[in-house]
């Protein structure tokens, strides 16, 4: 996993995010699985009330398995800057397609794609570019993964300025599930995450999206008894009324509909370059240090990349971006300038 | 200390604790997810132009 951070602002648009790679495997400790299996008699498949096993089908076996990290890359660049366009791109998830790491295949793009290659057109917008890119890395995801059951996450960030606007836009690109989302439109700000955030959600929002999550399906849980419990004491009074379902009111009982937690205040959109390189590296950083002392294996962390892309200059790495051997260090080519 | 009258102290004894989620329990988190629209982003509606009263007081200097 990894952590991803995009913050737009009126003057322009700071990205960010760590450079430790981690491969996952699904795992399954037997030890889950031993509801299955009858103690009594030696441990054989337990049988249901028609004699038929009750672990049935590999899909349950399938179920209880848990994505756990495996192998781990330092240094893996995971933020890039698309050709000569002010516009960045960043990834979580795998690390690589069939033979092709996801970084070769951004650069493959940026050298195919029309509004990449050479000189920008005159015309081109981040969600048409993102749009292509998706396309793009889908037919290699396609292929890595015939198997539905195989299939890893691949969730990229896209920040930057299409060619007619002064202000950022921000898509986020799910490969898995070939979907793309904007999160900003020109005239909109604030910050999005990629990747694994609960400690900056933590801050940021009040409580992180698992948690939030929770609170709404507990809130859902808690109407529906209250209806239920609503319609016994109607029928015990002698009324028989068909209350409607929470759901039916559409968003309106929702938790978290125009309603949030207390967060983090911040006037986002008026943010200076520093005060948003401030942030982006502040959140970061609280990702890499919360994990260093959680009891599972860190997942984010290594060197942090980030970078400011403006309008009028586009892409600007504000981390040094150099290889460096025994003191002597050259500057990354198609990265650092 | 084990509390015994608690049916699922007993069940989690039972299994060690997971610090993983199972597959089965992402698919779910996800569909709630959606489900009940929790976004991983705070948007801002910005205002493009000066306010009004801003080009007031430019003037006014």
């Amino acid at each position: 996993m990894t952590t991803l951070i995009a913050l737009a602002t009126k003057h322009a648009v700071v990205v960010g995010a760590d450079s430790l790679g981690t491969e996952t495997r699904l795992m399954v400790d037997p030890v889950q699985l031993v509801r299955y299996f009858d103690s009594q008699n030696g441990f054989s498949l337990k049988l249901d009330a028609n004699g038929r096993p009750e672990l049935a089908n590999f899909s349950q076996v399938f179920d209880e398995s848990e994505r756990m990290p495996y192998n781990q890359l330092l240094h893996v660049n995971k933020l890039f800057k698309l050709g000569a366009l002010p516009i960045a791109v960043m990834f979580t998830g795998t690390v690589s397609l069939g033979d092709h790491t996801i970084r070769g295949l951004v650069a493959e793009f940026v050298g195919r794609d029309p509004a990449t290659k050479g000189r920008p057109p005159p015309n081109y917008t981040v969600n048409s570019v993102a749009t292509r890119l998706l396309k793009f890395l889908r037919t290699y995801y396609v292929a890595a993964y015939p198997q539905e059951y195989l299939e890893q996450e691949l969730e990229l960030l896209v920040a930057g300025y299409d060619r007619n606007q002064r202000w950022p836009t921000v898509m986020r690109v799910d490969v898995r599930r070939d979907r793309i989302l904007r999160e900003f439109a020109p005239g909109e700000f604030g910050i999005a995450f990629g990747g694994q955030m609960d400690w900056i959600q933590r801050i940021v929002f009040g409580t992180d999206s698992r948690n939030m999550v929770s609170l709404a399906k507990r809130s859902n849980e808690l109407l529906n008894l209250y209806r239920d419990r609503l319609a016994e004491k109607l029928a015990r009074d002698g009324l028989s009324v068909d209350l409607p379902e929470p759901d039916s009111f559409g968003d309106e009982l929702r938790l978290f509909h125009n309603w949030s937690l207390e967060g983090l205040q911040s006037n986002w959109p008026d943010f200076s370059e520093q005060n948003a390189i401030d942030c982006v590296s502040f959140f970061l950083r609280i990702m890499i240090k919360a994990q260093d002392v959680s009891a599972k294996l860190p997942t984010v962390g290594g060197d942090v990349h980030i970078a400011v892309i403006r309008k009028e200059d586009g892409y600007c790495p504000v981390t040094k971006e150099v290889w460096t051997h025994e003191g002597y260090e050259v500057p990354v080519p198609e990265v650092g300038r | 200390m084990k509390d015994k009258k608690n049916p699922r102290r007993k069940a989690q004894d039972a299994a060690p604790d997971r610090i993983y989620r199972t597959e089965r329990e992402e698919r779910e988190y996800r569909e709630l997810k959606e489900r009940f629209g929790v976004r991983e982003a705070i948007v801002v509606q910005g205002s493009p132009e000066p306010r009004p009263a801003e080009n007031d007081m430019k003037r006014a200097k």
